[in-house]
């Protein structure tokens, strides 16, 4: 049988001109084939013309609005987010993008996500090209936050971690530290920004 | 007697600070918005957030507004690039589950949809968008739901309109082969 989609898909698309019109529909008299191709797409536009006007729960659309607004009000009253959560979710998720994404190394879903898991089996020169991935500003960041109030053990390590060490030492002080630890002063919006950040600079 | 308002109209009583006209652009558009997200993502969850962050976005910038193109087009190309960032964040979240709120991906419990019987249609279509590729997805949406021109769909997603024609064939294509295969 001969292939008719194309033919068919710019008929409905309404993109045939005006003799390829005239010579679709003089054939679609008398071929059978040309018909059932017609009716099968024509079967798929119905149903997704059918989608287009459910019936939603009464007073949705009318919420949208202010919720907006309540949101902007929310927002223009919350402290400033925690720069410091951001950049160790920034980093963490660029170590984990990078080795999940490029390296393909499988971590079982049952296994903590931690820099361990992650980095184990690493070599040195695979860590340096680690830390030119994550970005310059992402470390940074780190060392932008002196006015956060993290425990004295935390600001240490940051500092080491930012400061004239090399790519491997990095590493391995973050090594130490399991993602699950984050949690306590990372939340939810610094863990969107995060994502976001992510897709924005380098992955995907 | 209400005066309906262009969208210039309403952007510039905007940009002098009247906050009632943000508010009727706003509901000009809410609708088309939230089914074009819906459509891409596939949950109301999702479908619902982008909305939110698109009218963020029209509040922050239609001061930059310059009716280059129409503002139909202009929020539409918002909605899209949103659209797609979260399906790639969803996708990077389950690779990487970095918070314990890994569950929330996905969930369609909660929705607008009130009778069981459009709910079947909508899933069963909505099933059949996500199987084609996110930028397919969008150029079929913008065409066939959103009923976009496809000058308008190139200005959205910078691609050529031959480009977008076979995008759009081959969504197409893909999405009859499926239902025909679900038939057999």
């Amino acid at each position: 049988m001969k292939n008719y989609d194309e033919i068919v898909i710019r008929y409905l698309d309404k993109q045939l001109s005006e003799s390829e019109l005239k010579k679709f529909e003089s054939e679609l008299k008398n071929n059978e084939d040309l018909k059932k191709a017609l009716d099968s797409y024509r079967e798929l536009s119905q149903l997704f013309s059918e989608e287009k006007k459910p019936n939603v729960r009464q007073g949705y659309y009318n919420e949208i609005v202010p919720k907006f607004r309540q949101r902007m009000e929310k927002k223009s009253n919350t402290f400033p987010s925690r720069k410091i959560g951001f950049a160790f979710a920034i980093i963490l998720l660029a170590i984990a993008s990078y080795f999940i994404l490029n390296v393909n190394v499988f971590i079982p879903k049952s296994e903590e996500l931690t820099l361990q898991s992650i980095t184990k089996n690493i070599s040195e020169d695979e860590l340096g090209e680690l830390a030119d991935y994550v970005s310059d500003d992402s470390w940074r960041l780190l060392s932008d936050n002196s006015d956060y109030e993290l425990l004295k053990e935390d600001d240490l390590i940051l500092e080491r971690i930012v400061e004239n060490i090399s790519d491997v030492d990095r590493f391995n002080l973050l090594n130490d530290y399991q993602i699950n630890n984050f949690y306590s002063f990372i939340d939810d919006d610094e863990i969107e920004n995060a994502y976001n950040e992510i897709l924005k600079i380098r992955i995907l | 007697m209400t005066v309906i308002k262009n969208d210039q109209e309403l952007i510039e009583e905007f940009i002098s600070g009247s906050e009632s006209a943000f508010n009727r652009l706003a509901n000009r558009y809410k609708e088309k918005i939230y089914w074009h997200a819906r459509r891409m993502t596939g949950n109301h969850l999702d479908a619902d957030e982008i909305v939110q962050q698109v009218l963020l976005v029209m509040y922050k910038k239609l001061k930059t507004f310059k009716f280059g193109s129409s503002l139909y087009t202009w929020i539409n190309k918002i909605t899209s690039t949103r659209s797609l960032n979260l399906i790639k964040k969803n996708k990077l979240r389950s690779f990487i589950p970095f918070s314990e709120n890994i569950d929330k991906i996905g969930v369609t419990e909660e929705d607008i949809i009130t009778d069981l019987e459009s709910k079947e249609k909508l899933d069963k279509i909505h099933k059949l968008l996500k199987k084609i590729s996110p930028k397919q997805r969008r150029v079929f949406i913008l065409r066939n739901f959103d009923e976009l021109t496809y000058d308008e769909i190139s200005e959205i997603t910078g691609n050529s309109v031959g480009t977008l024609k076979a995008n759009y064939f081959h969504a197409f294509k893909k999405l009859k082969d499926m239902v025909k295969d679900e038939e057999l």
